[in-house]
């Protein structure tokens, strides 16, 4: 059940009816109903690796409270081990093992080496490396007092199953998610109206730009060898644009659902393509995985480096970008995106730019900030390339082929591009970042678009935008971050 | 606040709701060929004794007004094994005159099912009109959840604006290709061929299933059936995959030899079954349709009681 | 020292580092209440003031302030 599918409509209208109407605002049976819920949603979707997720759930549940009673410093040591490397080592060996086997086996087979083993059949649990994540956080935080033990198991269990977040995040903190499940969720006709504009956008933006960049990038990327490299750029530009819609589209729905259960999730994007440097972009894109590992995995090596000055600086960010860049895939395409994201940061440290505060643009960039703004998003439409690459060969033909792929080609003969799609399709994405540029100072455009207008205009607004995603919808695209 | 939120809630999407069911009246108000087979069967089930079921090879290759029995050409476009066999169940009480059934045994036969291949979205036509198969996802269930937008948009223009009907099926079921020409049938065949050249064993067991099911159901109600392999040109059928085809008539012998009620001709290849008989490579038009309903009449009243 | 002096003094280094003459830290400031303060900074401060006050602190000690008064506790504890 994606969130975009009419069977999880079904299910959750049937949930927001039981939660608000079936459960008489008691805190105990709305938190049962959501570790209910959940374990449901997830069951449906991948039944057989719901003990795993059980099991990873009350591993950590037990750890937690042990650590909190622990006064022994070398026993807390070994338990807060424990459960980081379980969550590690099991995400690992989901993830990664059949990639380092084959790894394994080129590295050796390119000393003409032939090794006589296979690749296991595993196969990746749903929204393991999410959850995962969950879990390690609340262990590091119980071990430095910033979260108490949660002695509650249904509330403990529920933070790390939460339906909506389960498959693609934003990833909480259970400091700031387990507090709200110890209070009573109180209906709150603002924060709902507002859940669903940020599902309504999100939808948009997934139904009807992500999707349909897809239908020409699937394309554009698989028949690269043979197109123009303007047609190359274009790949580049509408996978970056894809890559942003159908992840913040997303992350907007997972979030405007939780707005509908009275709880509020951590926001994740925050219109990052309106930035003036890599730096800035990162603190605005997938922000609850960046500051997780900037909280758990940045901060304590820049600390461990800090006698070498700017480099280590340097060598720390380096590390937490190739860890982004591989917790998204078994592939060395993540790692290289990673990598490079990394070497992006070193002008920055260099120069000492990154605490230089960046002023708000009123109304519209002038031509310094625009420069800036283009000149960082070109620099990630390149590493979108890589991240978007079946192999680093194939990514490095891909650029290759923008810089030397320049034969002509009758674009009418291209079965796949239409041209008339494609214009529409432009004309959209322009629209849709206009609307983003117009509400920007908000977590959602439509909190901002047309408010201080008649309902009517409003509710129009509305309409046209379900009227496009019910043209849209239907030959669903597969979600980019659902095997991850 | 709850009150409020649900009040304004339900006046926002009373329009849409609205517009989606007028739609979906609309579009099953639309006549198509799947509803006139199904309320042909629910009207003549009882009095039909030869009965025609499979997929296109024998909605456009059998023709039932040469045969000299009632016979209802009841096959369609990529009807699998497995809705055939619910046709059949559906109309289990009513078979009371039924003696023969022809199925396909075509190259793809055993290696398609209608959910596993790229026509998938018919599978809502048969939960809706003949109401029997299983649902993939909760939108099979509705003609507006089964098509995009702008393909439904299309077809209710097509029929309340331009007053065109999308039924193509004559009263018998059958639906003619006329006679026309085709230049391409070399080129086409090679094409077709590698399209319908499928490796899903699970498949070929389940259909293997449902087909064993089908013969012995009617086995015990005293009807033969007889399995067809509709003529094809040249330029298919020489770029078979050879163990796919040798499976799929290892198959078809099985099931003669274990049943006896089971009869196979394979007229992949039959010769006299020219150019002039085929539409494209691997469907018969009216003249082929014609050529091989009159054979297969006449055979199945040489064959024993 | 007296508590206050490092309070200074340590305001005094973070307006040197993040280029700000308008920060004023009381005990109570964290990295939300000062802009320029973040991750890629943080580093650089705490280097900043173990130069200035002839320090080294423990890695577990840095992570473990919650505001910049805790920060003052461990310097003091220190200069002892």
């Amino acid at each position: 059940m994606e969130l975009n599918s009419l069977g999880f409509l079904f299910f959750f209208v049937a949930f927001f009816i039981l939660y608000w109407f079936g459960t008489g605002g008691r805190i105990k049976l709305q938190n049962i109903l959501l570790l209910a819920g959940s374990y449901l949603f997830y069951a449906v979707w991948d039944w057989k690796c719901l003990f795993l997720l059980i099991a990873s759930s009350a591993i950590n549940y037990f750890l937690g409270i042990e650590i909190g009673k622990t006064e022994n410093e070398k026993k807390r040591q070994v338990l807060v081990w424990f459960g980081v490397l379980y969550g590690i080592l099991s995400l690992v060996y989901f993830k990664y093992t059949n990639f380092f086997i084959t790894s394994f086996i080129d590295a050796f087979a390119f000393f003409e080496i032939s090794l006589n083993i296979h690749t296991l059949k595993i196969i990746l649990p749903l929204g393991i490396s999410f959850y995962t994540f969950r879990t390690i956080s609340y262990i590091l935080d119980v071990d430095k007092g910033k979260i108490e033990p949660v002695t509650n198991w249904i509330n403990f269990f529920a933070y790390v199953a939460f339906f909506p977040c389960i498959i693609a995040g934003p990833i909480d903190k259970a400091r700031t998610f387990v507090p709200q499940l110890e209070k009573k969720r109180e209906f709150d006709y603002s924060m709902s109206v507002n859940g669903l504009k940020q599902i309504l956008w999100g939808l948009f933006k997934k139904v009807v730009v992500a999707d349909n960049c897809a239908e020409i990038t699937n394309h554009l990327f698989a028949d690269y060898a043979n197109l123009p490299s303007y047609l190359l750029l274009l790949g580049a530009f509408l996978y970056t644009v894809q890559l942003y819609t159908d992840f913040s589209g997303y992350s907007d729905m997972a979030i405007g659902i939780a707005k509908l259960l009275g709880i509020n999730v951590t926001i994740n994007f925050n219109y990052p393509f309106f930035v003036q440097n890599v730096a800035h972009y990162w603190r605005n894109w997938h922000m609850s995985l960046t500051s997780w590992l900037t909280e758990y995995v940045f901060t304590p090596l820049s600390i461990k480096f800090r006698d070498y000055d700017k480099w280590g600086i340097i060598l720390a960010s380096i590390i937490n970008f190739v860890i982004v860049g591989a917790w998204h895939g078994a592939n060395w395409t993540f790692v290289l995106f990673g990598f490079l994201h990394g070497c992006y940061f070193i002008p920055l440290i260099l120069r000492g730019r990154m605490n230089k505060k960046i002023p708000k643009i009123e109304k519209l960039p002038n031509g310094k900030e625009l420069r800036n703004m283009v000149a960082t998003f070109l620099l990630i439409m390149f590493t979108n390339v890589v991240f978007r690459a079946d192999s680093v060969s194939h990514a490095f033909s891909y650029l290759a082929g923008i810089l030397t792929q320049h034969f002509v080609v009758n674009v009418a003969d291209i079965e796949y591009l239409s041209l008339i799609k494609l214009s529409i399709l432009l004309v959209i994405i322009l629209v849709f970042f206009m609307l983003e540029w117009k509400g920007r100072a908000k977590e959602c455009p439509l909190y901002v678009i047309l408010q201080n207008r008649s309902r009517y205009l409003r509710w129009a607004f509305y309409y046209v935008l379900i009227v496009m995603i019910f043209l849209y919808v239907g030959e669903e695209q597969e979600f980019i971050y659902a095997q991850f | 606040m709850k009150k409020k939120f649900i009040k304004y809630l339900f006046i926002f999407l009373l329009p849409i709701m609205i517009l989606v069911v007028g739609m979906e009246v609309a579009l099953r108000s639309i006549p198509n060929d799947y509803k006139d087979k199904s309320e042909y069967l629910d009207r003549h089930a009882q009095n039909i004794e030869v009965l025609l079921l499979g997929a296109s090879h024998i909605m456009y290759g059998i023709n039932p007004e040469f045969f000299s029995d009632n016979c209802y050409n009841a096959a369609y476009v990529s009807q699998s094994l497995d809705f055939d066999y619910d046709i059949l169940m559906k109309y289990d009480e009513q078979w009371n005159n039924l003696k023969y059934i022809i199925l396909p045994m075509s190259y793809c036969t055993m290696t398609e099912r209608l959910e596993t291949i790229d026509e998938w979205w018919r599978i809502k036509n048969y939960l809706i009109y003949y109401r029997v198969g299983k649902a993939k996802s909760i939108s099979d269930y509705t003609e507006v959840s089964g098509n995009k937008l702008d393909v439904n948009l299309k077809r209710l223009y097509k029929y309340f604006f331009n007053n065109e009907s999308p039924v193509t099926c004559e009263e018998n079921g059958w639906i003619k290709k006329p006679f026309k020409l085709n230049n391409n049938l070399e080129k086409d065949g090679k094409r077709i061929a590698k399209k319908h050249t499928i490796d899903d064993p699970e498949c070929v067991r389940e259909n293997t299933e449902i087909l064993r099911n089908i013969i012995q159901y009617a086995k015990r109600k005293d009807i033969k059936v007889i399995l067809v392999t509709t003529p094809t040109h040249k330029g298919y059928y020489e770029n078979l995959n050879k163990s796919q085809w040798e499976m799929t008539k290892n198959i078809a012998n099985l099931m003669v030899k274990d049943y006896d009620n089971t009869y196979f001709y394979d007229y992949l290849s039959d010769t006299s079954f020219t150019e002039y008989d085929l539409a494209d490579c691997n469907h018969l038009n009216e003249y082929g349709a014609k050529k091989l309903s009159l054979r297969l009449d006449s055979i199945i009243h040489t064959l024993p009681d | 020292m007296e508590r206050s002096q490092v309070l200074e003094e340590v305001n005094e280094i973070f307006k040197d580092i993040l280029d700000n003459d308008e920060i004023n830290l009381t005990d109570t400031s964290t990295a939300d209440d000062v802009e320029e303060w973040d991750s890629l900074t943080h580093i650089q401060l705490v280097v900043a003031v173990e130069k200035h006050f002839d320090i080294r602190f423990k890695s577990k000690e840095i992570q473990s302030w919650n505001n910049v008064g805790e920060m003052i506790n461990s310097i003091t504890e220190k200069i002892q």
